[in-house]
């Protein structure tokens, strides 16, 4: 089970902070949350970053461990 | 809120849930050897994209961002002639007139200040995780830059 932990806009469309989510890999694990989620977090997710052991992933073939936890970070907004 | 002191220069960088102080931007980088200080002070403005009636905003960080802005303040510290940086972002609910964001850049001369002070503003815009939400009087909300 990956846990995925939503912030700021991801986190008000999902209705959650965080969950867990099985998903083999980061490709699959996005189409599962916006199917689980509807089109506003759909939305969202398109245009966030998605942050995995310190780094932005985006390569949809990317493997997920069983512990693996992604941040999903939508477009930053400070200043 | 992280600061790193030596003889050469101070650098304070941080994410903070009480209000932001200009003079304490200034004090922190403040040096014998610097002829410079830019400071640059973002507002809670009642306007944006256009659109009026702006009453309150709230900023969230992730967890990661205080220590994203101590790289970022390091890696504009080693701008040569650079001797003190600070870059504290405000978070929770604000009004409007209040301040989100204080950089201030301490230089030798101020061509370097000015450049090193708009690179860090810059910089913290584009690659630091903090966001902003916006509440509107007719009630409504918006996440901005969404």
């Amino acid at each position: 089970m990956a846990t995925v932990r939503y912030f700021a806009a991801a986190a008000e469309a999902a209705g959650t902070e965080t969950e867990q989510v099985p998903a083999e890999d980061l490709g699959r694990l996005l189409d599962q949350l916006a199917e689980l989620h509807g089109a506003e977090l759909a939305r969202v997710l398109s245009c966030s970053s998605v942050l995995h052991e310190g780094r932005y992933v985006s390569d949809r073939s990317l493997p997920l461990a069983q512990d693996a936890v992604l941040d999903v970070l939508p477009p930053f907004a400070g200043g | 809120m992280m600061a790193r002191v030596t003889d050469d220069q101070t650098i304070v960088a941080g994410v903070q849930g009480h209000p932001l102080s200009v003079d304490e931007a200034l004090s922190a980088v403040r040096h014998p050897r610097a002829g410079a200080v830019t400071v640059f002070v973002g507002t809670v403005r009642e306007h944006d994209g256009g659109r009026e009636g702006v009453t309150a905003l709230s900023y969230s960080a992730h967890p990661e961002a205080e220590s994203r802005l101590r790289r970022l303040a390091e890696s504009v510290a080693e701008t040569d002639e650079v001797r003190g940086v600070y870059a504290v972002h405000r978070v929770g609910e604000l009004s409007v007139g209040d301040l989100a964001v204080v950089c201030a850049v301490a230089a030798e001369h101020r061509a370097t200040a000015f450049e090193a002070g708009r690179r860090l503003i810059e910089e913290l815009k584009e690659g630091i995780p903090i966001w902003k939400r916006q509440q509107f009087d007719g009630h409504d909300h918006e996440w901005v830059g969404l």
